[in-house]
């Protein structure tokens, strides 16, 4: 290894492509691949440009004098692969236990006991893609691969080869692919190097060299304390380091490994305090998916759970946590670093929860040191003091000073971390501690902007020299542990898993108690409109919110106002605000309530007759409470009801977005209703009795999607405003009522829960394609007042319609999914016997009229569907409000460019004729529902309307 | 509504700049010159506004513009090759099948859709798949002969 070879020049060099198998069991051991069954050598050799196709095993891999020529080689192949093998574990094994080591009597009795347990995400290594290049000639191999250590791939590459390991040099080649991932080039360009007796590179996609998954590492902490509450004695059981994945190619080729097959070394599972009795175990976990590197992650990992313990520890002693490290730690230079920090932060002890305006301030200290980290680490001891703010409402964490102390004590000689470099680090690793999971109220869009928190650095004994990036992870290690204690102080909750998400610490704070209480609504709800009045005068008038300047250009980001517009598209804001043919969002569209008619109003930032002059107060007030900028209730026809659920992130974008759209100036028609409905002070005792003015929370039971889909349905969508049923106050009736089927716009909004009149159930993917396409195969198209939902549905990302999805159809039957086209079938067939039972004018109607286009296996093919009226749920419904509404003026809004497209026959079917044709289809579609009541009455009904 | 539709009418690409709601029927015949479809009844029933989409029969009275962007069109006039006229046209001819003729678009565009897909029906077939084609003159016989015909046409060129 001495003396690094030059990388060989390109023209001198083959190209090398290799295959994957499509199926890889890294739990077994050793690691299990799907086997080669097939593969036409001779097909990839007869190709130009091929040098040779090599096969050893299941690898296969193809040399030629391109790196393009390679890859057509490989895909000229024809490979095939065994099925993948389905492997059960062991069920009653006991799990071993290993003692990694142990001093004194931990089970001693104790004057305090705190135990916990912590866990620590072990990601699988973020896979790029990366290149080795290979050579193999009398004097063996060499190999310039981009790796920061080649500790452990040379006893690999001559395993695999069957060379001597001094036959094999490993040349890391310094640049920005260098990540552990590149021995699995490594091993390939040897193999196929070996094989072609000349050099050969091989160059790796992200997909060839990506392994396994994430494995959640779990420690079980206890520490006692004495009877004079010094330290006593100190267990921890943590998981098996999971082994790291050796190269692929070994895999592949039948090769065992001689280097990837023990555990890396945990150099942090001791901790570093003077416990008389401590015993830490490691219990052998199965299923842990291979890591590249695991000794970095799983140092942090332990380190994380001794200094989240000491936190409790000393909490527990009801001493400083500083104080009481500085009692327990036993190097002398660690001790000095935790005082040089602690002075230099201005450590004053715990911080009392100082909460403010609903933000919660906090601060908190961990030490880690590194004293024999095994060959290719960096000792030394480091210390972290976390300055955090909690906002309790959100559960958003946001980092303000972070004051780091790093001392490379071990090794004088070895260069340093810069300054600027472990501050940067510093904040990318608390950034990264608090970073969002996928939660309900994230937008696709969102991306993170993250602000720099201030941080104070502390480096004694730091020289300026060469800038090692290494050298930053023992610094590091404090990370997790000092903003959890933050977090904790700030909260006087405890964190135990990274990363300290909002959505996780929200849920945390809400399991705290902080419930949110509303009125006793249940119990005066069926009262009725005398105590309405009574209620009244509590609070019937809200003061007027002052007019205020709209937000000048530039004030919201580009970001902002996007996410607003898609906020905006979820709410359908548009479709009620904006008159037939008028201007969007200019108001004046009609809804017709029980009530009266109410008139949609003008939205657009026009100062007079708009919202221009609404500050962002005014605008929340109006839609979490529904009251207008000069004080005025508002009927609940606009879903405050719903827009309360709203987050303050997607308000705010929402009022960004509105407030950047062009101000039209129009004065839409007065609401007027009859008495009593038009004293709008009785509203306040509407809203005391029916309306909660309360922000989503997430169910923690559910999905993270489901969850997401709750609040876009329950929120913005305001989905229950059409599709539940209303009382006599016109209030959604919730619990089993939720989505049982309303009206809108003269429509029946269909039930969506268990009442559904749908012949075959929702599923999650019918939903999922009714919402994004306009169109569900087993249900029908999307119209009337549905299509313009559609259509506002499309600025939404698929993921977001897909949570929608999955969120309505948990409220839906049960379904079968694999046995819902067998059922459609018998539907439609069971129809089609109908019409040749049935006669009369009805069928002649419909024969002349409507079974071109709807009457399956009759006529010729036409272009589009020929829509199953059988699976329609409108035919099924226990009203014919929505048939006679298509019938009359037929289906021109449809959401789906492909089908739905279908004629008015207002115009051209009489009143008689119409009735006739609608009891004929109940008849033939739904032969096992009771034929309609009233049919007469609602075509009239109808007709009214179309004038 | 109005942005550029494109789609291709007898093997021409065009961008329309149109009202994506206006029923194809009205797009072929006032912006475009192609009158071979017909208005008969503007509710689909009749078929005397049959065009190919795709290759299948649709009715262009109610098929909405943006229903058909992407996609190829082929009306009366696109049937012929380089002024060959398509065997169902030449069967309609020897057959004299026409009274009137104000069905005739929709009763040949549906034969060719036919025999596209089954170059040699029955002659049950053929009244099948012209049932939800009107005729109010009474060419029936005449016209289910000339689709007879025209597969027995297009069986000799194939064969030739």
């Amino acid at each position: 290894m001495t003396d690094a070879p030059l990388l060989p020049v390109s023209a001198a060099l083959l190209h090398g492509a290799v295959a994957r198998p499509p199926h890889m069991d890294w739990n077994a051991t050793p690691p299990h691949a799907a086997r080669l069954l097939h593969c036409e050598a001779d097909a990839a050799r007869a190709l130009p440009g091929i040098v040779d196709v090599v096969v050893q095993a299941s690898f296969v891999g193809v040399v030629a004098t391109s790196a393009q020529a390679a890859g057509q080689g490989v895909d000229r192949l024809h490979l095939r692969w065994s099925a993948p093998m389905v492997r059960k574990p062991a069920a009653g094994t006991p799990a071993a236990t290993v003692v990694l080591a142990e001093r004194g009597d931990v089970d001693l009795p104790a004057a305090v006991t705190v135990a916990a347990s912590y866990r620590w995400p072990l990601a699988p290594a973020v896979c790029g893609s990366t290149w080795a290049v290979a050579r193999f000639d009398g004097d063996g191999l060499t190999v310039w691969v981009p790796i920061a250590s080649a500790a452990g791939l040379r006893a690999d590459l001559a395993a695999l080869l069957g060379l001597r390991i001094d036959q094999v040099r490993v040349a890391c080649v310094e640049g920005d692919a260098a990540c552990a991932e590149a021995r699995h080039a490594a091993a390939d360009a040897a193999l196929l190097a070996h094989a072609v007796g000349s050099t050969v590179r091989v160059a790796l996609t992200p997909a060839q060299v990506c392994v396994g998954n994430g494995y959640m590492f779990s420690s079980q902490v206890s520490a006692a304390l004495g009877p004079d509450l010094g330290l006593a004695a100190y267990t921890m059981v943590t998981a098996a380091t999971p082994p790291s994945a050796p190269p692929l190619a070994l895999v592949l080729a039948g090769i065992r490994s001689p280097s990837c097959q023990l555990a890396a070394p945990s150099y942090c599972a001791m901790p570093p305090y003077a416990y008389p009795a401590l015993r830490i175990s490691a219990v052998q976990a199965a299923g842990a998916a291979p890591l590249a590197d695991p000794a970095p992650g799983v140092a942090a990992a332990h380190v994380f759970a001794h200094e989240s313990h000491m936190d409790a520890l000393s909490l527990a002693a009801g001493i400083d946590p500083v104080a009481m490290r500085l009692g327990a730690i036993a190097e002398a230079r660690g001790r000095a670093l935790v005082r040089d920090v602690a002075a230099r932060a201005g450590w004053a002890g715990r911080s009392g929860r100082r909460q403010s305006h609903g933000v919660a301030n906090g601060r908190g200290f961990a030490y880690a040191s590194v004293l024999d980290a095994g060959a290719g680490a960096d000792t030394g001891h480091a210390a972290w003091v976390v300055d955090v703010a909690v906002d309790l409402s959100t559960g958003d964490v946001s980092i303000s000073r972070i004051v780091v102390g790093h001392d490379a004590a071990a090794t004088d000689t070895k260069p340093h971390a810069s300054s600027s470099l472990l501050e940067g680090a510093a904040y990318a690793e608390a950034d990264r501690l608090t970073a969002d999971l996928p939660a309900f109220d994230a937008w696709a869009l969102a991306t993170r902007q993250p602000d720099m928190p201030d941080s104070a650095l502390a480096v004694p004994g730091a020289q300026p020299g060469p800038t090692v990036l290494r050298g930053a992870s023992t610094a590091m290690l404090p990370a997790a542990a000092a903003v959890a204690n933050a977090i904790f102080d700030a909260t006087g909750i405890r964190m135990r898993e990274p990363p300290f998400s909002a959505a996780r610490l929200r849920a945390a704070l809400d399991g705290a108690g902080r419930k949110p209480s509303g009125p006793m609504r249940g119990l005066i709800a069926g009262a009725g409109v005398a105590i309405v009045a009574t209620l009244a005068a509590l609070m019937p008038w809200r003061a007027p919110i002052a007019p205020a300047a709209p937000p000048p250009a530039g004030f919201y980001s580009a970001q902002t106002i996007e996410r607003g517009r898609l906020a905006a598209a979820a709410g359908d804001c548009v479709v009620c605000h904006s008159a037939p043919n008028g201007r969007p969002n200019a108001g004046g569209l009609a809804l017709v309530t029980p009530f009266g008619t109410v008139y949609s109003t003008n939205i657009t930032p026009d100062q007079e007759t708009g919202i221009g002059a609404w500050s962002y107060a005014a605008f929340e007030r109006a839609m979490r409470e529904g009251v207008h900028r000069d004080g005025r209730r508002l009927y609940p026809a606009f879903p405050y009801t719903a827009f309360a659920r709203v987050g303050d992130a997607d308000m705010q974008s929402l009022y960004a977005y509105l407030m950047a759209q062009p101000a039209v100036v129009a004065t839409p028609p007065e609401t007027r209703l009859a008495f009593p409905f038009n004293l709008r002070p009785l509203m306040a005792g509407w809203n005391l009795l029916f309306h909660r003015n309360a922000p989503f929370r997430p169910d923690p039971a559910k999905s993270v999607e489901w969850n997401r889909g709750a609040y876009l349905a329950e929120g913005l969508g305001h989905c229950s405003a059409c599709h539940s049923p209303r009382n006599a106050l016109g209030a959604e009736r919730r619990g089993k009522a939720y989505l049982g089927g309303g009206q809108a716009e003269g429509w029946d909004a269909p039930a969506l829960n268990a009442l559904s009149a749908a012949p075959l159930p929702w599923t999650k993917d019918e939903l999922y394609r009714y919402l994004r396409d306009g169109y569900a195969p087993l249900h029908g198209p999307a119209a009337g007042p549905m299509a313009p939902v559609v259509a506002g549905l499309a600025a939404l990302p698929d993921s977001d319609v897909m949570a929608i999805a999955s969120y309505v159809a948990s409220f839906a039957p049960a379904a079968a999914a694999d046995k819902l086209p067998a059922e459609a079938a018998t539907l439609q067939h069971r129809s089609q016997a109908a019409a040749l039972r049935l006669t009369g004018t009805g069928a002649d109607l419909f024969a002349g009229a409507c079974a071109v286009c709807h009457q399956a296996g009759q006529g010729a093919a036409i272009f589009g569907e020929k829509v199953p009226l059988a699976l329609n749920t409108n035919l099924h419904g226990p009203r014919p409000d929505n048939l006679v509404q298509v019938l009359m003026h037929g289906v021109n809004t449809s959401a789906s460019g492909q089908v739905g497209a279908m004629p008015a026959f207002a115009d051209s079917l009489s009143d008689r004729q119409m009735t006739t044709l609608v009891d004929y289809l109940r008849q033939l579609y739904a032969p096992d529902k009771p034929a309609w009541k009233d049919v007469a009455q609602t075509v009239a009904r109808i007709r009214e309307g179309v004038k | 509504m109005s942005a550029g539709i494109g789609l291709v009418v007898n093997g021409q690409a065009l961008s329309l700049d149109l009202d994506a709601g206006t029923p194809l029927l009205y797009v072929l015949r006032n912006d475009l010159q192609l009158n071979g479809p017909k208005y008969g009844c503007g509710l689909g029933q009749c078929g005397a506004c049959a065009v190919l989409v795709d290759g299948v029969a649709a009715r262009s009275c109610v098929l909405p513009l943006k229903a058909v962007a992407g996609r190829s069109v082929i009306t009366l006039e696109g049937l012929g090759r380089d002024g060959v006229l398509d065997p169902v046209q030449r069967a309609f001819i020897a057959e004299e099948a026409a009274q009137c003729g104000y069905c005739l678009n929709g009763m040949i565009i549906t034969a060719r859709a036919l025999l596209s897909t089954n170059p040699d029906p029955s002659e049950a077939q053929v009244r099948e798949a012209l049932r939800f084609n009107l005729c109010r003159c009474g060419t029936h016989i005449e016209i289910v002969r000339a689709v007879m015909l025209a597969a027995q046409l297009m069986a000799e060129e194939n064969a030739g």
